[in-house]
Parts: structure tokens; C-alpha cells; sequence
């Protein structure tokens, strides 16, 4: 594995180094170069992610090709899990029960790439605050916290590779400032791409298979007898799907939200006759869920953001009667 | 339940490698079983596994119609409430149906099935902060004898209550009502567990007369049950 | 056909110990629906109403179906062997071509964000607040996880998956 500095002109570009406070502009441009070095770079090593209880040490591998970005990602704690993708194709080995997962992922999110390349739609939601040097394995990370502007999102604490830009590590906070996730390098290795060995997906007939449905969202549903009147600052709209399940006539119209790090998934449906509706609130480490009815639908808002927001986004859902 | 989209969904992962191995392995020689004539209670169900396996969901369907109730009362030994025991009984077919892959036929299915279903019970039990009670007493061992238990099972909702009642009824009406020698051959076989053979015996009958009274009993009482069934379910299947 | 299912359903079906083929009209007939999948089916309630077994709702099987159905097929490679195995028999020397073996790995597809997605039917009279707080609607967060995932959906197992790791 060799190093090299000649992959990415741009995480040369910004090895400068800060003679007083930089400035909040060159905070962003810290996170922006941070959100490229991850799909730009060639780098792998070993992270440990903890939220809770929970702990995960992950090997990841990741190279960027003329055919796109490869990266191998391995669960090493716990059962076996073994992501592969190549751009937005992702196969997903679970050895638990042999299965194989093979999906799309239109939206990928996960440490080191967390950040949206797009760095200027978090500006809206959040501030850019410079938090100095710290060594983080050897390496020196820039301190980046981005806190909320509102209390509707989590605030981060990143450290960026001073050298290739690349996230050192990132903790997700609370309205508390407590840490609800965190994501650590433990090693990392930046190297020039000489072959692609390490990228050996294998498909065989003994095992499960998964595929996500290539079939489009039923497009041709009545336009739903509703609308989402006001969301909390910086949440767009990413996705909207409907899915008709089989053997129900009940659609389901799913919404995905997200204000660049935070998403949050919206679900919508008409309450048939029999069925019980779901009503309450449940956390599961930094997710949060709410379920309520409204006009005879079930209304239920799941994601990674305080309980407000889950609240504030099923309330902004009004019918048209 | 082949969708040809997702074979090109297949070749579009470029990097997947597709020279997988056809199914075409060495064949193996015709292994005759021992000279079992008939198909016993276990081997109609590895007979259902076996389709199960292959992908028919409606042969492991059959054996949910043949076990739901079955299940469902072993259950009820560890917890009380109806809507929970149908709850776990459905989650331990969908788990069943899962590891159905890892099902070898080295145990009867129902065996493996009561043991899928009395830890789906133990985790749920658990997972609602109460602790499961009776563990000790409810193993399999015990599960397969279970049906030695007679003590009368009744529904806590009111709706199942009340279909249940009028079913039960029903039931009995019609047994009550049957003549009695088809009366007699379901009985032993449904409450008592015996085989053809044996019901054959007792009655002094040959084993295709028996055959066909049990079929006349059940018969019969189907006849009156459908108006029932059918008006709470369109379909059952 | 209804006697024989009654026989079968009995373990007492003369069969050839080998050749389970001979019971395919009468699958074949149970799969069409209708009269003999409904007999199998009451068949069985009459039996466990007789020894008093708890009777659930009357969509319990029409649920378990439409859940299944939602299931990936299971292929289990052992089963799929016996199943050539009387391919062989019947047409002599056939190969499987190529894409065949491709087609069934790929029978076994399921919709991935939407695989968990299902709610119980349940009068909604019958509701006690317990209840519910005790149901966390994890199809939903499956799904959310599928379309909007972040670290926790990549790294620690989603909800649905490590449910059916057990």
C-alpha cells in the first residue's frame, strides 16, 4: 500500500494551515473538502462506531475508479456482515443465515462519508464552529462542530484529516451535548490503487437472495388527500414513493426528508376498517418514531432527529377536507 | 415468482460474478427409504417441508392450517392473551418459514416447529418486561405430548370468543347429530389418535369403510360449518 | 378428491414411499384454491375444535399468507436436488441450461424496504394504550432504514434483520 499525495488536488489544496481562528467560510470549506476526500480518496482501515450500548468495529475499503466508486465494507464484531458497492449498487452478505441482500441505495450516508457534497444545503439548519487541532491516531484532525440552529436536529463534532480531509472521527450530540453516536478511525491507511483484489463479490445459489424491487412506485395513485404544510427549517423533500402492498388495498405513501445529515421518513396511510391504528412514541438510540392518526390515517414519522422534530413533521400533515 | 427485470438488475451489477454453477451436481442414487407404505402423520409434513423448500409457500401454508391451533394451545400455557398467543404463532411460522432451509427432517417438523414457537414465546415474553412463566414445565419433550392435556381452551376476545363459540357448537351439534358409527370414527380418530387400522379393529370394519366414515363425518360437519367460515372470510387462501 | 384429502391429511394415503408424485393432483388441486384447500383447511379446524384447541380469527390463515407472501422464497439447495432428481427420471438426460440455475437464485426476491411491512388487523375498539406502547412498529423503521439510512441502518443490524437472525 503505498501512500500518495496525487490522487486529490483539492485535499492538497488544504493542507493550510490556520495562522489565527479561521474564519466560518473556511470552517464550511474544512467540511466541504471532508464530504470529497471521502468519495475521492483511496483509504482503508478500521473504524469503531458506538451508540448505546452497541459497539462495532468496521473495515472499510474504499477506492475511487474511472468505472466509479468501489468500497468493501466488513462488520467485524458480531455476526458477519459484508457490504460491497459500486456506486449505488450495494450487496449486502449476511453469513447469520446466508443470505444476500442486493439493493440500490439512492441516499448513502455512513462514516466517512457523511457529509453531503453539496456542503452549503446544511447552512440553512446548521452553524460551522472551528474547534482547534486534535490528534486522532497519529493523524491531525481539524476540529468542525456543526451545531443546530433550532432543536430540531442533532449537532456533530467532526474531526478532518488536516492532510487528505478525510473525517477522523464524528460524534452526533444531543440537545444535551451528550453523545448519541460515535465514529472512530482506529487505523487508516491512504494508498494508491495498483489492483482491485479486495473487491471480490461472489454470488452463489446456496445462499438467500434479496433483491430490492426494480418495479417503479405505483404513479398512478389519486394525488393524496393531504399535504405537508410547514416543516422544521432546512428539510427537503428527497423522495416520495407509494407502495400498494399485496394483498391490501391500503397505498402507503412514504416521504423521505432530510436536511442534509438528518433523515427522516414520513409515512402516510388510510386507516382500513379492522386495523388497528398504532399510536405513541418509541426511541431506539438516536432514532426516534411517533406514531399518530389523523382523518382516519395512520400517520407515522421515524428518524434520526429529537423527538420534536418526529412531532412537528406528523403535525405538519393536513387533509384537504 | 420469477421477475425477469431483476436478471437484468443482475447484469447491471457488472462486478457480480455471474459464472455461478448450474444446479447439475452429481446426481445422487436412488435412496429407498424403509418400506414405509404409508404416508404416516410425518411424512405427509416432510412431504409439505420438502415442497416448502422448493418454493411452494402454499404447501407450507397447509402446514400453518394444520398447526396454527395446535401452536396456539401450547402457547397458551406460557401466556394468556389471545391476541399475543396469535401474534407469537404467526411471528414463529414466519421464523419457521425463514430457517426452513435448515430444516433437515432429522426431528418431526411440529417438533421443530413447537420449539421455534415456545422460544418466539420465551423472547416475546421477555421483550414485554414479564418473565416467561412455566419455562421449566413447557419443553418439547413436553410439547409433543401436549395434546394429553384436555382442560378446555377459551378465547379472551370477545369477537374470536364468540366465532369460536358458534364454531364449537356447530361442531358438536352436528357430531351429536351424525350416525354413530361415523360419530365413532372420527372420534377415535380425532380425540383418540388412532389409525385406520386400529379404528378397523374396533369396529369390525375393513380399513377402506373406515376410510370413508371418517371422510362422511368430517364431511358432514364441514357442510355446516362453510356457511359460517364463509361469511367471515371471502378466501382463506 | 376430498376423501383422499381427508385420508392424507390422516397419514393413512396409500403411497408409493418413493414416489411422492403421486400426490401432485392432489397439491396441484389444493393450489387451485376453492373446494379442496377449503377442506383441507376445515378438515383440520374440525379436529382441533374436537380437542379443544384455541381458534384464532377468521383472517389468521388469509394473514399468514399475505405475510409469507412478502417472505423471500426459501430455496433450500437439498430440496432443489430432489427435485431435479425427478426431473431426471422423467425426461432422461436433460440438462438444466445456464440460466436456469441464474433464474432460481433469483426466484427467492423480496422487496427489501418494504419485506417487514405489515400491520395486525385488529378491531380498533379493542385498543388499551398498553398495548400499543408495546408495539414498536418496527416495519417501519425497516423501511426507513432501507430508503434513509445512516450509520446505525449500515453498521448495526436493522431492526427486521436481526429479528430474523435468531
Amino acid at each position: 500500500m503505498l501512500r500518495s499525495f496525487s490522487t486529490c488536488a483539492l485535499s492538497l489544496s488544504f493542507t493550510l494551515a490556520f495562522a489565527d481562528q479561521p474564519t466560518e467560510n473556511e470552517v464550511w470549506a474544512v467540511l466541504q473538502n471532508a464530504a470529497q476526500a471521502a468519495h475521492s480518496q483511496n483509504y482503508q482501515g478500521v473504524f469503531t462506531y458506538q451508540s448505546g450500548s452497541s459497539t462495532k468495529s468496521v473495515q472499510i475499503v474504499h477506492a475511487n475508479q474511472p468505472h466509479g466508486e468501489y468500497a468493501r465494507i466488513l462488520v467485524l464484531d458480531g455476526s458477519p456482515r459484508e457490504i460491497l458497492s459500486h456506486g449505488e449498487d450495494v450487496i449486502i452478505y449476511r453469513s447469520q443465515d446466508e443470505k444476500v441482500i442486493i439493493e440500490k441505495r439512492h441516499r448513502q450516508n455512513t462514516f466517512p462519508a457523511l457529509l453531503p457534497l453539496d456542503i452549503d444545503t446544511l447552512k440553512a439548519a446548521y452553524k460551522a464552529r472551528w474547534g482547534g487541532i486534535e490528534r486522532i491516531g497519529g493523524r491531525d484532525g481539524q476540529i468542525v462542530f456543526l451545531d443546530s440552529r433550532d432543536r430540531y436536529r442533532y449537532g456533530y463534532k467532526f474531526w478532518a484529516d488536516r492532510e487528505y480531509g478525510l473525517l477522523l472521527r464524528s460524534i452526533m450530540l444531543n440537545l444535551h451535548n451528550e453523545a448519541l453516536e460515535q465514529i472512530t478511525f482506529n487505523q487508516l491507511t491512504f494508498f494508491n490503487v495498483t489492483n482491485m483484489d479486495w473487491f471480490h463479490p461472489n454470488i452463489s445459489r446456496d445462499k438467500k437472495y434479496c433483491m430490492e424491487s426494480t418495479e417503479p412506485a405505483n404513479k398512478l395513485m389519486n394525488q393524496p388527500a393531504w399535504t405537508v404544510t410547514s416543516l422544521p427549517v432546512g428539510f427537503r423533500k428527497l423522495e416520495q414513493s407509494t407502495h400498494t402492498m399485496p394483498g391490501k388495498s391500503v397505498p402507503i405513501t412514504h416521504i423521505i426528508y432530510s436536511d442534509g445529515l438528518a433523515a427522516v421518513s414520513l409515512f402516510v396511510e388510510p386507516i382500513n376498517k379492522g386495523i388497528r391504528p398504532k399510536i405513541g412514541h418509541w426511541v431506539m438510540g438516536a432514532t426516534h418514531i411517533h406514531a399518530g392518526v389523523s382523518n382516519n390515517h395512520q400517520i407515522m414519522v421515524v428518524g434520526e432527529v429529537p423527538e420534536a422534530t418526529t412531532i412537528q413533521i406528523a403535525s405538519a400533515v393536513r387533509f384537504n377536507q | 415468482m420469477i421477475y425477469t427485470k431483476n436478471l437484468e438488475k443482475f447484469s447491471r451489477l457488472d462486478f457480480v460474478d455471474t459464472a455461478m454453477q448450474g444446479y447439475t451436481q452429481a446426481l445422487q442414487g436412488k435412496q429407498v427409504g424403509s418400506s414405509a407404505p404409508m404416508t404416516g402423520n410425518r411424512e405427509i409434513d416432510q412431504e409439505l417441508v420438502e415442497r416448502a423448500q422448493r418454493g411452494d409457500k402454499l404447501a407450507f401454508g397447509m402446514l400453518v392450517e394444520k398447526y396454527q391451533r395446535k401452536l396456539g394451545r401450547l402457547l397458551s400455557r406460557m401466556m394468556r392473551d389471545q391476541t399475543e398467543i396469535e401474534d407469537v404463532v404467526q411471528e414463529s411460522f414466519i421464523k419457521a418459514y425463514r430457517a426452513l432451509p435448515n430444516f433437515r427432517g432429522e426431528s418431526a417438523f411440529y417438533t421443530w416447529l413447537y420449539r421455534i414457537g415456545i422460544n418466539t414465546a420465551k423472547n416475546y415474553l421477555v421483550s414485554m418486561g414479564r418473565r416467561p412463566k412455566l419455562t421449566a414445565e413447557i419443553e418439547v419433550e413436553d410439547a409433543e405430548n401436549f395434546e394429553d392435556n384436555h382442560e378446555t381452551y377459551t378465547a379472551d376476545t370477545p369477537e374470536t370468543e364468540l366465532m369460536s363459540k358458534q364454531i364449537a357448537q356447530n361442531v358438536t351439534d352436528t357430531l351429536a347429530s351424525l350416525p354413530a358409527d361415523l360419530r365413532t370414527a372420527i372420534t377415535l380418530r380425532e380425540i383418540e389418535g388412532l389409525s385406520y387400522e386400529e379404528i378397523a379393529t374396533i369396529m369390525g370394519c375393513p380399513i377402506g369403510t373406515v376410510r370413508s366414515r371418517i371422510f362422511r363425518a368430517r364431511e358432514s360437519i364441514a357442510e355446516k360449518l362453510r356457511p359460517l367460515l364463509n361469511t367471515t372470510t371471502d378466501k382463506r387462501w | 378428491m376430498n376423501e383422499q384429502i381427508s385420508a392424507l391429511m390422516d397419514g393413512e394415503l396409500a403411497l408409493d414411499a418413493h414416489d411422492s408424485t403421486r400426490l401432485d393432483p392432489i397439491f396441484s388441486a389444493m393450489k387451485t384454491g376453492g373446494e379442496s384447500a377449503e377442506s383441507w383447511a376445515t378438515y383440520h379446524l374440525i379436529g382441533d375444535v374436537m380437542r379443544g384447541n384455541p381458534m384464532f380469527k377468521p383472517d389468521f390463515q388469509q394473514r399468514m399468507m399475505q405475510r409469507l407472501e412478502k417472505e423471500a422464497t426459501v430455496l433450500a439447495p437439498h430440496a432443489s436436488k430432489k427435485a431435479i432428481h425427478h426431473d431426471d427420471k422423467n425426461h432422461k438426460g436433460l440438462k438444466m441450461p445456464a440460466k436456469w440455475s441464474i433464474a432460481a437464485s433469483v426466484a427467492a426476491v423480496a422487496f427489501v424496504g418494504w419485506m417487514a411491512l405489515q400491520l395486525p388487523s385488529q378491531n380498533i375498539a379493542n385498543i388499551t394504550a398498553n398495548e400499543i406502547a408495546q408495539n414498536v412498529p418496527a416495519e417501519y423503521l425497516v423501511a426507513h432504514q432501507a430508503s434513509a439510512s445512516g450509520n446505525a441502518a449500515f453498521y448495526v443490524q436493522p431492526a427486521s434483520y436481526s429479528e430474523s437472525a435468531r
